[in-house]
């Protein structure tokens, strides 16, 4: 299964300089939000869109074709 | 030798070109403390009921902290305040940069400024002298070409200028008080005060030191400082700045857009922060950014001030302006429609050069923006094309708001006044509280906010309590800080209960004692600040000497909040005033997580009454208790309020 990876600020940096924060990843069928956060060693407290829709339940599983925003949670500013 | 402040007040009498200093005691710095609250006690003492804004009974003080100038993060702040021109309640404004701890430097804790001049003139602090000097010469000029000005004249490359821009001079009632040419003391229209006494700017150059009481446990605190920072909740903001919220904001539906009838914006990534960090910060070109792209307050290890320079295009952006910050991406942004982060990098620029508040002037142009849009205002009213999205029309008002041109002069009123003068039922389209427009943060999702927005002495403001995430989604991470003000409890989302309003009583008044520390609210905080509750009382104890509890420094918050309210209550406003833009309640947002989400008359009504029972405050008037103000050491307010 293969998703649309993209990530803001600081989290960019779990992946290379160059990808920008963006890449397409292949996970295993039936992968879920969490998943996918530990693999990138990623923390819980972030906000996360799928397909430009707000997830905040990290047991959503994920399909092929997705695309994931994941964003640092910040309050305040 | 007292530690972290220097004993002296600075009074200067425009009219009359005088000046005096005032050496309050200890116990008079203990109680205060600064910025704000000490602010406060000096227009209550020294400013007439009733009096004009933009007349010369108005009294500007310009006031830091008993931690100001002190080697560490997030202390170089100063407060202004004064009645404002834009709400005709009290003004109140904090900015950074290193004014604050130049001025501290030169000897002062405070300038209170009375009187008007009768020709413009600037005033010169150096190491205790205080000089008056012409400046006829610098009047007109944007802030960067008087900076330099005054630089030069005075032959010292490292004076910081306070200074009012054209807006000021124009009496732009949302203009601000600049320094840095890039610092802004924002909101409420204080830079029209200064303006209205002929006073360009403040000039400050000083050699002395801050004397700590703890040497060792201040550097240990900055050093704890600077190694937590990578790790800590503030490092993507330190790097992308405020903006890096834009994304977030979006996908919660939390990101005002035309005008505050949507809270998602379908082009948000074009002018987010991490966009604004790979394209127009300074050295993105060459990967440079971190180095050349931003900029800091004095001793600040966290330099999240952004630093934009454009050399290209229809829109190039002067370097030394700096950046906007994601209240300024939205206002001139979302607000309005619009995705062009070079047009607003600009209208910042512009809003910076000649000195205006980027959220009410933004605002206010989307607010027109929307009348036209509705049909309400045609090209023959404004003579630009308002269409949501017209970055070029954006920009052109920015610049005739702040020379008072055309349907600028208009505008430079603030939205509310304009809607009251064009009638058509303009008033429909208002997001003001008090006259002062919303800052970027929607209380449909952050619903404590509605409360706080209303009843914020100084108009609806974002920066005055802990928003609800925090207590909400984000308990887990920070219950333990929130514990340490006697938050203890997750809380459903998008509540408004009295354990709501308990979570924002509690939160408003650490930040007020924030605003009266002059601590940034970045750097420290209730939960995702840099430093905790625990720390900010190390804090004080470290550069005071003083064996501060958290207990006082919640009470230092609440006594300048009760100040504020009292200051209002004194020129006649009450719970009348408390009220939020009618289209919050009337008009669902439409799209994104937010569809649907308006707020309810009668659970804000009761939630009001819970707030006021909760400040000790009296329910039916909304303002201070004799009691309330007694326990709080402000008999002689109550006895102003001859209650
Ligand atoms: S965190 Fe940013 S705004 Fe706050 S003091 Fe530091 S550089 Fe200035």
């Amino acid at each position: 299964m293969v998703i649309t990876l993209k990530l803001y600020s600081t989290l960019r940096e779990k992946l290379p300089p160059e990808a920008r924060g963006q890449a397409t990843l292949d996970l295993h069928d039936g992968a879920t939000l969490d998943d996918l956060l530990a693999h990138l060693d990623l923390p819980k407290r972030v906000v996360i869109s799928v397909n430009d829709e707000h997830e905040p339940d990290l047991t959503r599983r994920l399909n092929s074709g997705d695309l994931v925003r994941i964003f640092s949670a910040v309050g305040g500013g | 030798m007292p530690h972290g402040y220097t004993g002296n007040i600075l009074h200067v009498d425009l009219t009359h070109q005088t000046t005096t200093v005032e050496t309050p005691d200890e116990a008079f710095y203990r109680k205060y403390m600064g910025g704000s609250a000490l602010a406060m006690f000096y227009l209550l003492r020294d400013m007439p009921a009733g009096a004009d804004p933009l007349g010369p009974d108005n009294v500007l003080v310009l006031a830091l902290s008993v931690l100001t100038g002190a080697p560490l993060s997030g202390q170089s702040r100063m407060t202004a305040a004064a009645k404002s021109p834009l709400t005709g309640a009290i003004g109140d404004s904090q900015s950074g940069g290193f004014w604050p701890a130049e001025l501290k430097f030169a000897g002062f804790d405070a300038i209170v400024v009375k009187g008007a001049a009768k020709e413009p003139v600037y005033l010169w602090v150096k190491d205790g002298a205080v000089e008056f000097r012409p400046a006829a010469h610098l009047w007109g000029r944007i802030t960067g070409d008087a900076e330099d000005a005054i630089k030069a004249e005075l032959g010292d490359d490292k004076i910081e200028v306070l200074q009012v821009g054209p807006a000021g001079e124009n009496q732009v009632r949302f203009a601000a008080i600049m320094n840095m040419s890039n610092r802004a003391n924002g909101r409420t229209g204080l830079g029209a005060v200064m303006g209205s006494k002929n006073l360009k700017a403040i000039a400050v150059r000083g050699t002395s030191k801050v004397e700590v009481a703890d040497k060792q446990a201040v550097s240990d605190l900055a050093r704890w400082g600077a190694q937590n920072l990578p790790q800590s909740n503030i490092t993507g903001l330190s790097k992308y700045g405020t903006a890096e919220t834009t994304g977030a904001n979006q996908t919660i539906g939390s990101l005002p857009t035309y005008n505050y009838n949507s809270g998602v914006f379908a082009e948000w990534e074009a002018i987010d922060g991490t966009t604004m960090y790979d394209t127009i910060l300074k050295g993105a070109e060459d990967g440079k950014q971190d180095r050349l792209g931003r900029d800091t307050c004095y001793a600040c290890t966290v330099r999240c001030k952004r630093v934009v320079e454009i050399q290209e295009g229809p829109y190039k952006v002067d370097a030394r302006y700096g950046g906007p910050e994601y209240e300024t991406t939205s206002t001139f942004g979302n607000y309005a429609g619009i995705n062009d982060l070079a047009a607003i990098a600009k209208a910042n620029e512009l809003c910076n050069q000649y000195g205006m508040d980027t959220i009410s002037c933004g605002a206010t142009i989307s607010w027109a923006y929307e009348a036209y849009n509705a049909g309400k205002l045609s090209k023959g009213d404004t003579g630009l094309d308002l269409t949501w999205g017209n970055a070029e029309s954006m920009v052109k008002l920015t610049e005739m708001i702040a020379k008072r041109e055309g349907f600028g002069d208009i505008l430079a009123e603030g939205s509310a006044r304009a809607a009251e003068e064009l009638g058509r039922g303009l008033g429909d389209y208002l997001i003001t509280v008090k006259g002062q427009e919303l800052p970027a943060h929607m209380p449909q999702v952050k619903k404590s906010l509605a409360v706080i927005y209303a009843t914020n002495p100084f108009g609806a403001d974002h920066q005055s309590s802990e928003h609800d995430p925090a207590v909400e989604a984000d308990f887990e991470t920070f219950k333990d800080r929130l514990a340490m003000i006697g938050v203890n409890k997750q809380l459903p989302k998008r509540s408004l209960d009295a354990e709501k309003i308990d979570f924002a009583v509690k939160t408003q008044r650490l930040y007020s004692a924030l605003d009266s520390l002059n601590l940034c609210q970045f750097v420290f905080g209730p939960a995702w600040q840099l430093y905790g509750p625990d720390q900010t009382v190390e804090t004080v104890r470290a550069i005071t000497g003083w064996d501060v509890t958290i207990d006082e420094i919640q009470e230092l918050g609440e006594r300048r909040l009760n100040m504020l309210r009292a200051f209002n209550a004194r020129e006649g406003l009450d719970r009348k005033e408390d009220k939020l833009p009618a289209k919050l309640f009337k008009k669902a947002l439409k799209g994104g997580a937010s569809d649907g989400f308006k707020l309810d008359e009668d659970e804000f009504e009761a939630a009001l009454d819970t707030y006021y029972e909760q400040s000790g405050w009296d329910v039916e008037t909304g303002n201070p208790s004799r009691p309330t103000l007694e326990r709080l050491g402000l008999g002689w307010v109550a006895d102003q309020l001859k209650m």
